[in-house]
């Protein structure tokens, strides 16, 4: 069974550079949760904290509550899947899954069953006496989180485990992971700097950048409501309007623009005069179609293309902005043509207003 | 082989293999073969008066041989240079085991350059050089005995160099290098993840070493071992420089015989000599189950 994971104010330095900086979160016990974020911003550093390869410069990490300051990682209830898996590529399949077993000194015929229920559980039923070096990319893979699982750990840590795999493979060992996620019932923590692959395994996920949580909830909470113009643009597509709020109104504000004032959703309320970014989603933009809009913007098509499912359209605005657009494809000939001159809207309700300065409490 | 043939050809050129093949051929007969075809042939023959040469007793005979058995001191002289060379061996694996995982491992960015220099200075020095170097360290009246002396230690100097002690000790710094280059190069390749896996895993370093990292390291050891055992077995220098007068050596027979013109027992004895160091790298290479292939790895 899964344990939690608190992290109170954890800090990582390596000489002067705070690779991991004011980490305060509780991870839940039995949950699928991700850290999202760019190359360099410190994931592998927080998962080589909580399992015990690095020590904390400050503050404290418990696993099910308990303190875990010197405690070594061949201590700690937690196992790890490293982003190059480092299998054992001198011990069979079956030797590499129950490495960790045999250091526990677990009888031989009983490891061999526990080796045998892995296998059978990974999907890879018969594979035991085979060289690792046999194996393909999505059958070593799971090799490697059978061999994590076989220590029963309670908290399981994954490092970009399918960077390396095509994106077919990778689709599927996605649906794979959350499976036995939920079969085993361990605390999953998954890193990631791929955003779908975050979005549709997590529970609840974190938005790193520089060290720091930007931002930690639910994956529809985080789309929808980014909390820093960082995650805004980190997580999905979006098209960015700087200004000055200059009046707000009820729940909404209006910036000046470049393009012109836009009404925005204001809930961070601002007050006026602040340096803001109105944050618009592409599929959020639809073409005037009469009705009233709360913001509508005449441009000129620059370019699209067809995705099957959505068209993309790349617009001008009338300053000479870029804008980029998604709809989806109706079946409809929408006698799109480079140059043409059409009106795009957009609701209050989908400009996202955000301070320019990212606002940390 | 077909293969290599193909690639060497495309490689090289005609006149260019035909160049190639040539050389290596000549080198090979001429450096290599020869000299151990012509020992051979010296060992296997009695010790004759000039004018006995070609007569009725220049016959081929393994009596040179014979008497290494027969003869009980130098019996004791051959066990001594294995058990002397083995003891070099296990004292340099177990020394440079340690300081090659750490350069390998464990130190970062510019110290391991700083500890690669510290060990290759000493060995810019010629080796007769650094063997001197010994001899006054541990000579009655030496540094080592002065420092000891004056510390209170001992209050009389101490002769290091009555047994085989200082001979054997001579052996091992000669050769450490030997030993923590291969062993560096094994250990180097190996992963950091996998240690780091075996340990979240559970693993004490202990277990880590013996399951994961002598594993990986096998090839290595098994190149360094066989170095350190021929290389001390072969030694002359040490023995001469840093043995008593009364210790005598394997290779000091040999060279005494060649000295004192019974070539046939010399080219016997280091024929001898050379088969020992064979059988040795058999038995490493057996114990430590590392094919010749892996060894150019
Ligand atoms: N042992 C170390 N010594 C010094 N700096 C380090 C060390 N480990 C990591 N860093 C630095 O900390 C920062 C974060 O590294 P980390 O490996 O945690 O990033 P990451 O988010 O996992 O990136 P990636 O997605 O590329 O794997 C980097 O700038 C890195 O250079
Ligand atoms: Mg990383």
């Amino acid at each position: 069974m899964g344990q939690d994971v608190q992290l109170s104010n954890v800090g990582m330095c390596f000489d002067e550079f705070w690779a991991v900086r004011n980490v305060d979160m509780h991870i839940e016990a039995g949950e699928f949760f991700s850290f999202l974020g760019p190359s360099g911003c410190g994931k592998t550093t927080l998962l080589r904290l909580i399992s015990g390869f690095l020590d904390p410069s400050e503050g404290v990490i418990s696993i099910n509550g308990q303190d875990m300051r010197g405690i070594g990682p061949n201590k700690r209830h937690t196992a790890m899947i490293f982003q190059n898996l480092a299998l054992f590529p001198l011990m069979s399949v079956a030797h590499n899954i129950g490495f960790g077993l045999e250091i526990k000194r677990v009888p031989k015929l009983e490891r061999e069953k526990r080796v045998d229920e892995l296998l059978e559980l990974v999907d890879l039923p018969g594979v035991g006496d085979k060289k690792v070096e046999d194996l393909s990319g999505g059958q070593k893979q799971r090799v490697a989180i059978a061999r994590a699982l076989a220590v029963e750990p309670s908290v399981l840590m994954l490092d970009e485990p399918l960077s390396a795999l095509d994106l077919k493979l990778r689709h599927h060992m996605r649906a794979e992971l959350r499976k036995i996620q939920r079969r085993t019932k361990v605390t999953f923590i998954y890193i990631t700097h791929d955003q779908g692959e975050a979005f549709t395994m997590s529970d609840r996920l974190a938005v790193m950048s520089d060290g720091k949580i930007e931002q930690l909830g639910y994956p529809d909470a985080i789309y929808n409501n980014p909390a820093t113009p960082f995650v805004a643009s980190f997580v999905g597509e979006t098209n960015t309007f700087h200004g000055s709020l200059s009046e707000i109104k009820d729940s909404s504000a209006i910036i000046d623009t470049p393009t012109g004032p836009l009404h925005c959703r204001n809930p961070q309320n601002l007050g006026q005069g602040t340096d803001s970014i109105a944050f618009v989603r592409p599929e959020t933009i639809s073409f005037m179609n009469g009705a009233q809009a709360d913001n509508s913007l005449p441009c000129t098509i620059d370019t699209w293309s067809f995705e099957g499912a959505f068209i993309t359209i790349q617009l001008k605005t009338g300053d000479g902005k870029p804008l980029t657009m998604r709809i989806s494809n109706r079946g409809a000939d929408l006698n799109l043509e480079p140059g043409k001159d059409v009106h795009v809207a957009f609701s209050a309700d989908n400009a996202l207003l955000l301070p320019k300065e990212a606002s940390h409490a | 082989m077909r293969k290599v043939w193909n690639q060497a050809k495309h490689e090289f050129g005609p006149i260019g293999l035909a160049y190639v093949l040539i050389a290596v051929s000549v080198w090979m007969l001429v450096m290599v073969v020869a000299p151990q075809l012509i020992m051979l042939d010296f060992s296997l023959h009695p010790l004759l008066f000039p004018d006995e040469i070609g007569g009725p007793k220049d016959v081929w005979t393994l009596q040179n041989y014979e008497i290494l058995f027969s003869n009980r001191l130098h019996m004791i002289i051959f066990l001594k240079t294995i058990w002397s060379s083995l003891l070099v061996t296990v004292f340099a694996l177990v020394i440079c085991y340690p300081i090659s995982y750490y350069i390998a491992k464990v130190a970062r960015g510019a110290s391991v350059g700083w500890l690669m220099v510290g060990l290759i200075i000493p060995y810019w020095i010629n080796e007769l050089l650094r063997l001197f170097a010994w001899q006054i360290i541990l000579a009655d009246s030496g540094i080592l005995n002065q420092a000891m002396l004056w510390i209170g230690i001992i209050s009389e100097p101490l002769n290091f160099r009555a047994g085989n002690g200082a001979v054997i000790l001579g052996m091992a710094y000669a050769y450490v290098l030997f030993m923590v280059f291969p062993l560096y190069n094994a250990l180097e390749s190996l992963d950091r993840n996998q240690v780091d896996a075996a340990r979240d895993l559970g693993a004490s370093w202990f277990r880590i070493h013996r399951r994961i990292v002598i594993p990986h390291a096998k090839p290595g050891i098994a190149i360094g071992c066989i170095m350190t055992f021929m290389l001390g077995a072969g030694t002359i220098a040490a023995p001469q420089l840093l043995g008593s007068p009364s210790s005598f050596w394997f290779t000091e027979l040999i060279y005494t015989n060649f000295e004192t013109a019974n070539w046939n027992l010399g080219a016997a004895y280091a024929t001898i000599l050379a088969l020992l160091c064979l059988v040795f790298m058999a038995i490493m290479l057996a114990v430590f189950r590392v094919s010749l292939k892996e060894l150019s790895r």
